[in-house]
């Protein structure tokens, strides 16, 4: 784990360090909020599950192109290929890294909210809370996946871009559509099992991708 | 494999997908300990050579070792125990000095006060806050070779590690190598600093058009392409059609002005010419024998290239 770690460790010091991800990340929390806070959303029932799902796939999407598109165009990753570091473990390192920051960043903005004492006129349900705290950090690590390794073999970023943005829109449908019926945690629960298969699934194939063709 | 060499190829090309062909059944072994340097021209192969070695490549023939071990195939004990630089150094241009060699020793497993160590050795620890992206090119490739370095690796490829650094850094980077060389460390560098690799390499490979042409010491490699020794005669007389036919038998005569001759081969015997000369009466002025250098080789083969592309 500490090539991971390392890897990880590298990722949120390079978010950090670019004023332009940071602007984006935050515009895009910052505008989560404000259809959080509004009334009922400009008049849309979106719900907290879905809205968390949008958030994390759409910053995690554009975090993705940063950490995994840039190090190539940089020609860093070849180096990195070359390295004691396994392309399963790369790849796992990049996709929390951008995950961790994504739903982190996320928590914060909810937690700023809460404290400020907006939104919480009206608690969610256990059932949203289940598909916030459970499916959504799951469903966002698998999509992150997803498109990191697209990324990887697609090397575009506006092909990769374009289906980030449907990768997005999709797992916010599909929590919507289950958030909007469910009854209990079940629902969230079956929904995590389906996104921790994609997300294994997704870093299975990727471990039996090797460097020479990663590093094309 | 064998496990007495550090480096292997056997019969070792590459073919790109789109049909160029990088490397033709290359044969290379390396012994621990050895400091090999690897010239040729733009194009010859010496960046896919490495690549190969790295494990960054796939061969399309042949077989690339490191350690008894199939380079794609590395295990991770055996990846921390290379150190390298590539032509594009591969650093990350959106984190500081500090952080790229900090990130580096965690991949090496390498504990962080070497990392103070390594950036106070090349003259980089005034800037270890800055991002790389602001720093000018030689520092940038100090900070590459500072990287390559950091976990005293047994096996150090380097890819033009002189290239953009001023004569000053050159000479630290050379004495590097050479200090590398004499821990018992097996180095392969290629490099146009033809002056800087006959320094310090035990054994020079020439590369042309993906093939080794020549391989073996200063000497040897001279021998092998037949630009040994070059013996300058300035004389005073006449020398005739004949005397210049025996003068010029099994080696390469030119004259250069009107009163000097330059004879090159594999080896000269400058006596014998020098009493051929006196016996048909012809006055020596002056004798002077010249060792060709890595560059006067080097500058033959590429012409010899050049000519035959022509």
């Amino acid at each position: 784990m500490s090539m991971v770690r390392a890897m990880i460790w590298k990722e949120i010091h390079s978010f950090l360090h670019d004023w332009k991800t940071l602007a984006t990340v935050g515009m895009l929390l910052l505008w989560g909020l404000f259809l959080l806070i509004l009334p009922n959303g400009f008049g849309m029932d979106i719900g907290l599950a879905t809205l968390s799902m949008f958030l994390v796939t759409l910053v995690s999407n554009t975090l993705t192109w940063k950490s995994f598109l840039y190090e190539r165009a940089e020609n860093a990753l070849t180096s990195v290929l070359a390295s004691p570091i396994s392309p399963a473990e790369l790849f796992l390192g990049k996709t929390l890294a951008v995950f961790l920051f994504s739903y982190l960043s996320l928590l914060v903005v909810a937690a700023a909210a809460c404290a400020v004492g907006i939104g919480t006129n009206e608690l969610p349900d256990a059932s949203s809370f289940a598909m916030a705290l459970l499916a959504v950090p799951v469903w966002g690590l698998a999509v992150t996946e997803i498109m990191g390794a697209l990324c990887f073999v697609l090397g575009s970023f506006d092909l990769v871009r374009w289906l980030g943005g449907g990768l997005c829109l999709g797992a916010s449908g599909i929590t919507h559509a289950i958030a909007g019926h469910a009854q209990g945690v079940w629902p969230a629960l079956a929904m995590t099992a389906v996104g921790l298969a994609a997300a294994v699934a997704v870093l299975v194939l990727f471990s039996k991708i090797g460097k020479p063709r990663l590093a094309r | 494999m064998s496990m007495n060499n550090v480096i292997e190829m056997q019969g070792a090309g590459k073919t790109y997908p789109k049909g160029k062909v990088a490397l033709h059944g290359v044969d290379l072994f390396v012994k621990k300990g050895e400091v090999v340097g690897l010239i040729g021209p733009n194009g010859a192969g010496k960046t896919t050579l490495i690549k190969l070695l790295l494990g960054l490549l796939d061969p399309t023939a042949g077989s690339v070792g490191l350690w008894g071990q199939e380079s794609t195939k590395l295990t991770r004990e055996l990846r921390q125990r290379i150190g390298f630089l590539l032509d594009q150094r591969g650093l990350y241009t959106d984190l500081s000095v500090e952080e790229n060699m900090h990130f580096w020793a965690k991949l090496y497993s390498v504990n962080s006060g070497k990392v103070e160590a390594s950036l106070k050795e090349w003259d980089l620890w005034d800037v270890r806050k800055d991002l790389v992206k602001k720093l000018s090119s030689g520092m940038s490739q100090r900070l590459s070779i500072a990287r390559a370095t950091l976990q005293d690796p047994s096996l150090v490829l380097l890819d033009e590690p002189t290239s953009q650094l001023d004569p000053l850094v050159r000479v630290k980077v050379l004495d590097l190598i050479g200090r590398l060389g004499a821990k018992n460390k097996t180095l392969l560098v290629t490099s146009h600093d033809l002056a800087g690799m006959e320094r310090v390499c035990t054994r020079m490979i020439l590369l042309r058009k993906g093939r080794i042409v020549a391989d073996g010491s200063m000497s040897e490699l001279a021998r092998h392409l037949g630009v040994g020794q070059q013996v300058h005669i300035r004389y005073r007389g006449k020398i005739d059609e004949s005397l210049m036919a025996e003068i010029a038998a099994g080696r390469n005569v030119h004259a250069e002005g009107s009163n000097t001759l330059v004879i090159g081969g594999d080896t000269v015997d400058t006596g014998a010419l020098v009493r051929l000369l006196v016996q048909h009466g012809v006055d020596v002025e002056k004798v002077e024998e010249k060792a060709q250098s890595l560059e006067d080789i080097y500058i033959t083969v590429v012409k010899q290239d050049e000519e035959e592309e022509e």
